[in-house]
């Protein structure tokens, strides 16, 4: 799996991180059941900070895609195939379309539960 | 081809003079014989025996079919490259040492009224030991040294696009997935021998599961400090080749058997590394001429990094 940052991008580090995996994920690289690359050792290989790539690894976990396991590390969990990867993806852009346009959270949330009821 | 069929045939011509050496034993001491005789023996003395009209039987059982089993794997094993010459002779020293405990059996008996009396000398141990090593010499001077042909070295991957302030970091687990299915396979194989008491088998399959299970526990990881290969759990213990040190990279099929003799850490001359499957591999040019390789899925990736690392490191310093 290749994760690459860039310090000159506005985008926080550990989103940036966050974003490589999700690609890996999407790809197919990263597969479920994967273990991801050690937090301390990533981080010491990218040379930012332990605990920016646990931010990234962080948001991974609340999006589903990968289960923090205490010892032993971070592992793709059994349901992030591609698609599911791809998905997460889509709703990020979403959000920031939404952002872009000026629309606020609320009303982004408010525009999601619209178009669920049918 | 030929070298192929002769490596092979050595090893069963091994096997079968073993098995004529322990026949001749028997038949030269057999008339001096309790029967049956012991033949098991444990700490204490004898807890198994055999009546002399089984023994020859016994005998061919077990050197032939170690020798079918060995050939076919070796026929197996040579189908893409050929057959090293430290494998024909390693395969070889086995039915040695087999042959000679054989051959012990009777010679632990002889003039003896009951068999129950009868001790396995432990000096037969280094005899044991001393028939190995000569059986593989001899089958690897047969065979005569190995071709000389390098491997084919593997192309440069290009380099992948890599911008000014941007950091990156390739990580993978070495080996194949398949490894955990062949140690669990060979666990539950392990579970049954053990559940037949036999014990011995039962310790060497078990041994290589683990062997098989901490394989894919490696990870390969490439950044700007070159290739590191770490163990999970064990972060102190790790192999680095420096960025300074490779000259290129690039990604081959390796042939683990063919080309090195198995699987493992393996170091044959002019090439070493981690191989644990036959397929694709990363395949590092070292600036000493030498070749570094890691069998590890997507290794296209990783040499493409460890090229634009390479290059970038070129133009700064």
């Amino acid at each position: 799996m290749l994760v690459r940052v860039d310090t000159a991008s506005p985008v926080p580090l550990g989103d940036q991180v966050a974003a490589a995996v999700r690609g890996a994920i999407a790809d197919g690289r990263a597969a479920p059941g994967d273990r991801l690359p050690g937090a301390r050792q990533l981080a010491a290989s990218l040379g930012v900070n332990v605990h920016t790539v646990l931010r990234g690894y962080r948001k991974l976990s609340e999006e589903g895609l990968i289960e923090l396991r205490r010892g032993r590390g971070a592992v793709v969990t059994a349901g992030a195939g591609p698609a599911r990867a791809d998905l997460v993806a889509r709703v990020r852009s979403l959000v920031a379309d939404a952002r872009a346009l000026g629309l606020g959270d609320e009303e982004l949330l408010a525009l999601l539960r619209t178009c669920q009821e049918r | 081809m030929g070298r192929r069929w002769r490596g092979i045939g050595l090893v069963l011509a091994a096997h079968g003079s073993a098995a004529v050496l322990a026949l001749a034993v028997f038949a030269a001491v057999r008339d001096r014989l309790p029967d049956p005789m012991a033949t098991h023996f444990s700490g204490a003395g004898p807890d198994g025996f055999t009546a002399h009209a089984r023994w020859p039987w016994v005998v061919l059982g077990v050197l032939l079919g170690v020798g079918a089993l060995v050939g076919a794997v070796l026929w197996a094993g040579s189908r893409r490259g050929g057959l090293p010459r430290a494998t024909v002779a390693a395969v070889a020293g086995v039915p040695g040492v087999l042959g000679w405990a054989l051959a012990a059996v009777p010679l632990a008996n002889t003039d003896l009224a009951d068999a129950s009396g009868a001790r396995f000398d432990p000096l037969m141990l280094p005899v044991m030991a001393l028939a190995g090593v000569l059986s593989a010499t001899v089958a690897g001077w047969l065979l005569g040294p190995d071709p000389e042909a390098g491997p084919e070295a593997a192309a440069a991957e290009a380099p992948l696009e890599l911008a000014a302030g941007e950091r990156a970091v390739w990580s993978r687990a070495a080996g194949a997935r398949s490894a955990v299915w062949l140690a669990a396979a060979l666990l539950v194989a392990s579970a049954a021998l053990s559940a037949l008491s036999q014990w011995l088998p039962a310790a060497v399959l078990s041994s290589v599961a683990v062997v098989a299970a901490a394989s894919t526990l490696v990870r390969v990881v490439v950044d700007d400090r070159g290739l590191s290969l770490v163990w999970f759990g064990l972060p102190w213990f790790r192999k680095r080749i420096p960025l300074e040190q490779i000259e290129t990279a690039g990604s081959r099929e390796v042939a683990p058997f063919a080309e090195f003799g198995g699987w493992g850490y393996r170091v044959r001359p002019g090439s070493r590394g981690l191989v644990l499957y036959a397929g694709r591999a990363l395949s590092l040019r070292l600036r000493t001429g030498k070749e570094f390789v890691v069998t590890v899925e997507d290794s296209r990736s990783a040499a493409a990094l460890l090229n634009a690392l390479i290059s970038r490191r070129g133009t700064e310093g």
